[in-house]
């Protein structure tokens, strides 16, 4: 979610609460100012009115006046005893020829002898009119408020929050493999300041370590193999002398080939190095089907020694983009895990489909956890040749490109099933 | 046949040296890009043998130079570094062949030899091993004059072997001719011992001499002694 639409989201709930509070409390407010301006009205108007009952005879001959307010006299045969009280009522309205509502105000009094309940009517049209008014005033202006606010919270968060977008930019533009010195934008909002500040620091150190690492690697793979191709060298020569005895010459074998292993052992765990530094980024379409196909054939004789039966079951023909080196490493790696682990007269079931490739193999049930089996150097039982890095390698460049890849062993098969998600295409 | 050998490291150089000589080769070695582009220039040589990694510079410099001499002398280049842009750079310039470190005297010697015979461009050009002929033009094995049937693997054996007479070959070299990094599994023994024991079938159906000396807990050694 956009960090402007949850800021106007919070706005938009809090500006609501906060005017329906305010239109219903002001609502509320007006009607209660005007009952009670009514209300002193109509005590004042009773006060006149007894006034004028007990001074002016006539009056009462006059029952009922309909001018301005409404006044009522009913004679009581005894005293009503009623308490004075103030409420709304609905009543006739000859002028608006409807019923209207009305503030009324009732009480009893005793004139010239007589006793009488008086009501006096006050019309409340105008004061009706004044509270809808009122209230209509309020909504507008709440509503006026409202997208005032919405379109300024937009405009000032656009504003502000624009060099943090242009920082996203470049960190996302930021490519570790060919450095390019950050430009950020100048802002004078001090927290994004420190923020570019922040990140120019944490990625020159990155470059470094990443630089670092990169030397590292490749120092140690050069350097390395030079030694390691001394000592070979040296006992290859040491081999050929006619007096060794034949545990004397089982030995130097055995260190020839553990040379060999360090350098291999070396090359594989550059290679991990590498595919995790990103540094294989050329890419070319390969056509999946046809490159195992080839890929089976530079192993078909360790098939054919192996006695293994391969089943191919290549119907579609996906094409993925992929570094050369990289796909040679997934498919050859794959492959010769499912026939190194095979049994003598087992089998091999190859799919693919549009997106994925299931390589089925006949083998050992597995002694490490499944889970495990794409760390780096588990080995599923004692083979010293292996150097235990070979799924791992599948793992990381499947990683590498979001391919997802499991495992799965159910009695003597084993299974691996590689997608190729977004990246495929037929 | 003289072979020049450009290496910066004395031991390596020295290894090399030695085993060379063995195999009849007058071996010169120089440690420095510049040494290397004086003796390429004054003397002739059948073969080169260049590191890329040299103090003073790349061993791309003395392919350059060489091609430009229009010499037709072979070079190997040794490298450490598997990179491909390196092989294919060195490759393009006019590279023969090019061999990564750590290598085998016995895979380099076989390189060399290999080199040495498409440069002569003698089709003739073949090694004879007593009753065994091998003639790398026709990828053809003759055993008392009659060709064998071989296969790609069992071929390769053989000249592997025929390179390599009177040495001591470690499984593991074998192995690694033969498959290179495909195969880093135990099972690869099994394979040259199945490899070896059809050549061996197919030599004796000829009436040839098994040559193929198994030394205990190491390898194979091709001998008539």
């Amino acid at each position: 979610m956009k960090l402007l639409i949850l800021s106007n989201r919070y706005y938009f709930v809090g500006l609501l609460v906060v005017s329906l509070l305010g239109g219903i409390s002001s609502y509320f407010l007006i009607e209660s100012i005007i009952n009670r301006d009514f209300n002193q009205k109509l005590l004042a108007e009773k006060e006149q009115l007894i006034y004028e009952l007990h001074e002016y005879d006539d009056l009462l001959d006059n029952l009922y006046l309909n001018i301005g307010d409404r006044i009522s006299l009913q004679k009581q045969l005894y005293d009503p005893k009623i308490k004075t009280y103030i409420k709304d009522t609905i009543l006739f309205n000859f002028y608006d020829q409807k019923e209207q509502s009305f503030r009324q105000i009732t009480f009893s009094d005793q004139v010239k002898g007589d006793y009488y309940k008086i009501t006096i009517s006050k019309s409340l049209l105008s004061s009706r009119d004044l509270v809808q008014g009122v209230t209509e005033i309020v909504s507008l202006i709440t509503f006026l408020f409202f997208i005032t606010m919405l379109l300024l919270n937009n405009a000032i968060s656009k504003k502000i929050w624009k060099p943090f977008y242009h920082t996203i930019a470049i960190i996302k533009n930021l490519n570790i493999v060919k450095p390019q010195p950050l430009l950020f934008r100048k802002t004078k909002i001090i927290e994004f300041k420190e923020l570019n500040s922040t990140i120019e620091i944490m990625s020159i150190q990155m470059v470094k370590d990443y630089i670092n690492l990169k030397e590292y690697i490749e120092n140690t793979s050069h350097e390395i193999q030079t030694p390691i191709a001394i000592i070979k060298n040296k006992i290859e020569i040491l081999m050929q002398d006619k007096n060794l005895l034949e545990n004397q010459l089982t030995t130097l074998n055995q260190i020839h080939e553990y040379a060999g292993r360090i350098s291999k052992l070396k090359e594989n765990l550059s290679l991990l190095s590498k595919i995790d530094n990103n540094q294989f980024i050329n890419t070319i379409e390969i056509p999946i089907t046809d490159y195992l196909k080839q890929r089976i054939d530079d192993v078909k004789e360790l098939i054919i020694i192996k006695n293994i039966n391969t089943t191919l079951h290549l119907k579609k023909k996906p094409v993925i983009k992929m570094n050369e080196t990289l796909a040679y490493l997934l498919f050859s790696n794959l492959l010769s895990n499912a026939i190194k682990h095979n049994t003598n007269k087992g089998k091999i079931v190859i799919e693919i489909a549009d997106d994925f490739l299931s390589i089925k193999n006949t083998g050992e049930p597995l002694d490490v956890n499944p889970d495990e089996l794409f760390g780096r150097f588990k080995k599923s039982g004692n083979r010293p040749d292996s150097t235990g890095l070979g799924l791992s390698l599948v793992h990381s460049i499947a990683s590498y490109y979001n391919f997802s890849i499991s495992y799965t062993n159910k009695n003597i098969w084993h299974t691996i099933v590689l997608r190729f998600y977004s990246n495929s295409y037929s | 046949m003289k072979v020049l050998i450009i290496e910066d490291e004395p031991m390596l150089a020295d290894s090399m040296l030695q085993y060379l000589k063995e195999e009849g080769y007058q071996c010169e070695w120089v440690n420095n890009l510049a040494n290397a582009k004086e003796k390429s220039w004054n003397y002739e040589y059948d073969c080169l043998i260049v590191d890329i990694n040299l103090p003073d510079g790349s061993g791309l410099d003395v392919i350059e130079q060489i091609k430009e001499m229009k010499s037709k002398l072979g070079i190997i280049i040794v490298s450490a570094s598997n990179a491909v842009d390196i092989k294919i750079k060195g490759l393009d310039l006019g590279a023969d062949d090019y061999i990564t470190k750590p290598f085998d005297l016995t895979e380099l010697n076989a390189r060399i030899k290999a080199i040495i015979r498409r440069k002569n461009f003698d089709s003739q050009n073949s090694i004879t091993f007593n009753e065994i002929e091998i003639s790398p033009y026709e990828k053809q094995v003759k055993v008392n004059h009659v060709p064998l049937r071989l296969t790609r693997k069992e071929y390769d054996l053989m000249l592997y072997f025929m390179s390599n007479i009177g040495r001591i070959i470690p499984k593991g070299s074998i192995a690694e001719h033969l498959w290179g990094d495909e195969m880093d599994m135990a099972d690869s023994f099994d394979f040259i011992y199945s490899h070896l024991k059809n050549l061996r079938k197919k030599i004796k159906e000829q009436n040839g001499n098994d040559y193929i000396q198994t030394v205990y807990g190491v390898g194979y050694k091709f001998s008539d002694q």
